[in-house]
C-alpha cells in the first residue's frame, strides 16, 4: 500500500506567495467558517490548517522547514482561537517535523498513501495535544476516542481532496 | 558538541522550538495560586541546588566553628586551668590571711579594750593531746616575763593557765585539761561552782546541788573565788544538765576554740592586775561579769 521511496526523491518548489496565502486561507476558513455556516458537528472535525502543514511538509521534504511551518501555522491557529499560545503550536510543529522526515521514505503522491498518512498524522496531532493539555492544564482529554476516530477519517478524506487541488500549484525541481 | 548538532540539526532544531514553545505556554499558564507555571517549574529546579548550596555553606561554617576554630583551643583551656588554680591557691592564702587578721584584730581590740592590763600576745606553737592531758605551747616563755599560773585567754574566752616555763616557751594548761580547775559563776543565776576539764573537747560543772536551778545554754564566768582567774572572764556555755548523786552531772562547752588555738593573749600581771581593769573595762569589751 505504501510504497517504497523511489530512486529519486521529488522535492517539489512553489510559487513564493503560495505558502502564506495557503496558510492564511486555511487559518482563516478554519476559524471563520463555523461562525458563518452554523456550527455543524462535521465542521468542527476540520482541520485545515493541518492539512495545510502535511501537504507542504510532504512536499518539501526538509524537517526544518516542516517543522518551522508547523510552528508557524498553530501559532497562528492558538491565537485566532483565543486559547494558550503553543497548544496547537507545538502539535503541528511535531507534525510538520514527521511529514517532513517520512516524506523522503514513503511514496506521498498517491491518493490511498495520503489517506492514511493523513489518518495518522491526525491521530499525532490529536494525541500531542491532549498530552500537553493533560501536562500543563491538568485538563481531562481523551487520547483515543470515538470523536478523535471520526475527525481523522473526516480530515483523511478532505486530505485527499484538498492535496489534489493544491497540486496544482507545485512545480517540480 | 557542534558536531552533534550539525549531524542532527533538524531534531535538535525540532527540540529547541518545541521546549521554547513548552516555556512559553508554562510562562502564560497559572496554576489555582495565581503564580505560572514557569516560575514553579524554575522554582523547582533550582530549590535542590539552593538546599545543597546552603547546607555545604551550613556544614563548611559548622566544620570551621567546631574544629578549625577550635584549634589552639585546648592549649588555651590549659592555661587558663592553670591560672584558676594559682588563683584558688591565692584566694587560700588570702582568706587565711583575713582570718589571721580578724583573730589578731580580735586580740589587739581586747587589748586595746584593757590598756593598762599587761596582756602579752603569744603564738601558740605546738600542742599535747595525750590522754586526758590538753596542753600547748606558745611562743612566749621566761625572757617575756612569763610564770606559771598566769592567765592564757583569747577574745572568745578563757583558754587556761601557764603551768611550766622555759626560756622561750611556756606550757598552758588548757580548761579541758583533766587537772583543769576553774571557779565559776552562772551568769543570770550567780550559781557558784567549779569548772572542770574532762580530757576530751568538753568540762564538767562540778558541785551544783540537785535542788538547784541550772539552764541548758547558761553563760559561765569566772567568779574570782579561786584566787587565780580574775572575774568576769568568759569560761563557757552549759550544754546538759541532769540530776546525779551527789551533785548535778552538767556538761559545759568551753567558749573558746581550743581545737583551733593560733594566737593567744597571757596575762602576764600578777592575778590581781587584770581584776580592777577587767571591772573598769568590762563595759567596753562586752566581757561579761
Amino acid at each position: 500500500m505504501i510504497v517504497a521511496a523511489k530512486t529519486h526523491t521529488e522535492v517539489y518548489r512553489f510559487r513564493p506567495w503560495l505558502i502564506p496565502a495557503a496558510v492564511a486561507l486555511a487559518v482563516y476558513l478554519q476559524t471563520t467558517l463555523p461562525r458563518y455556516l452554523g456550527f455543524h458537528p462535521l465542521l468542527a472535525l476540520f482541520d485545515l490548517a493541518l492539512l495545510v502543514v502535511v501537504y507542504f511538509g510532504i512536499s518539501r521534504r526538509n524537517p526544518s522547514t516542516g517543522l518551522l511551518l508547523g510552528l508557524a501555522v498553530g501559532v497562528i491557529q492558538d491565537v485566532l482561537s483565543f486559547q494558550y499560545i503553543g497548544l496547537y503550536g507545538m502539535a503541528k510543529t511535531l507534525v510538520g517535523f514527521v511529514a517532513s522526515s517520512l516524506s523522503g521514505r514513503i511514496d506521498t503522491d498517491r491518493p490511498h498513501s495520503r489517506l492514511i498518512l493523513v489518518f495518522l498524522f491526525y491521530y499525532l496531532h490529536q494525541f500531542t495535544y491532549a498530552l500537553v493539555q493533560r501536562l500543563l492544564l491538568a485538563e481531562a482529554a481523551d487520547f483515543f476516542s470515538l470523536r478523535v476516530l471520526e475527525g481523522a477519517l473526516v480530515n483523511a478524506l478532505a486530505g485527499v481532496l484538498v492535496f489534489l487541488l493544491l497540486d496544482r500549484f507545485r512545480q517540480s525541481t | 558538541m557542534r558536531a552533534v548538532l550539525t549531524a542532527h540539526r533538524h531534531s535538535s532544531l525540532l527540540v529547541a522550538v518545541l521546549l521554547a514553545q513548552l516555556f512559553f505556554l508554562a510562562y502564560q499558564i497559572k496554576t489555582s495560586d495565581n503564580v505560572s507555571l514557569l516560575r514553579v517549574w524554575v522554582v523547582a529546579a533550582l530549590a535542590p541546588a539552593e538546599k545543597g548550596l546552603h547546607s555545604l555553606v551550613d556544614g563548611g561554617a559548622t566544620f570551621y566553628e567546631d574544629y578549625l576554630a577550635l584549634r589552639g583551643v585546648r592549649q588555651e583551656n590549659r592555661a587558663l586551668q592553670k591560672e584558676l588554680e594559682e588563683a584558688r591557691l591565692q584566694l587560700q592564702q588570702l582568706s587565711a590571711g583575713a582570718r589571721e587578721s580578724e583573730r589578731l584584730q580580735a586580740l589587739l581590740d581586747l587589748k586595746q579594750a584593757n590598756p593598762t592590763a599587761p596582756l602579752l600576745a603569744a603564738r601558740v606553737i605546738g600542742a599535747n593531746p595525750a590522754g586526758a592531758s590538753r596542753t600547748v605551747r606558745i611562743d612566749r616563755g621566761e625572757d617575756d616575763g612569763l610564770q606559771p599560773n598566769m592567765i592564757v585567754l583569747t577574745p572568745d574566752g578563757v583558754v587556761g593557765k601557764i603551768i611550766a616555763v622555759a626560756g622561750g616557751s611556756a606550757e598552758v594548761q588548757l580548761v579541758t585539761d583533766s587537772k583543769s580547775g576553774v571557779g565559776v559563776e552562772v551568769v543570770d543565776t550567780a550559781l557558784l561552782g567549779v569548772v572542770i576539764g574532762h580530757g576530751d573537747s568538753t568540762c564538767r560543772l562540778e558541785y551544783v546541788p540537785n535542788e538547784e536551778t541550772v539552764s541548758e545554754g547558761a553563760e559561765l564566768v569566772t567568779s574570782g573565788q579561786d584566787q587565780l582567774f580574775p572575774r568576769g572572764l568568759r569560761v563557757g556555755r552549759i550544754v546538759t544538765a541532769r540530776p546525779d548523786k551527789p551533785f548535778q552531772e552538767i556538761v559545759v562547752e568551753p567558749a573558746a576554740r581550743l581545737s583551733r588555738l593560733d594566737h593567744v593573749l597571757v596575762l602576764a600581771g600578777p592575778p590581781g592586775s587584770w581584776t580592777t581593769t577587767a571591772q573598769a573595762g568590762a563595759s567596753r569589751t562586752g566581757v561579761s561579769r
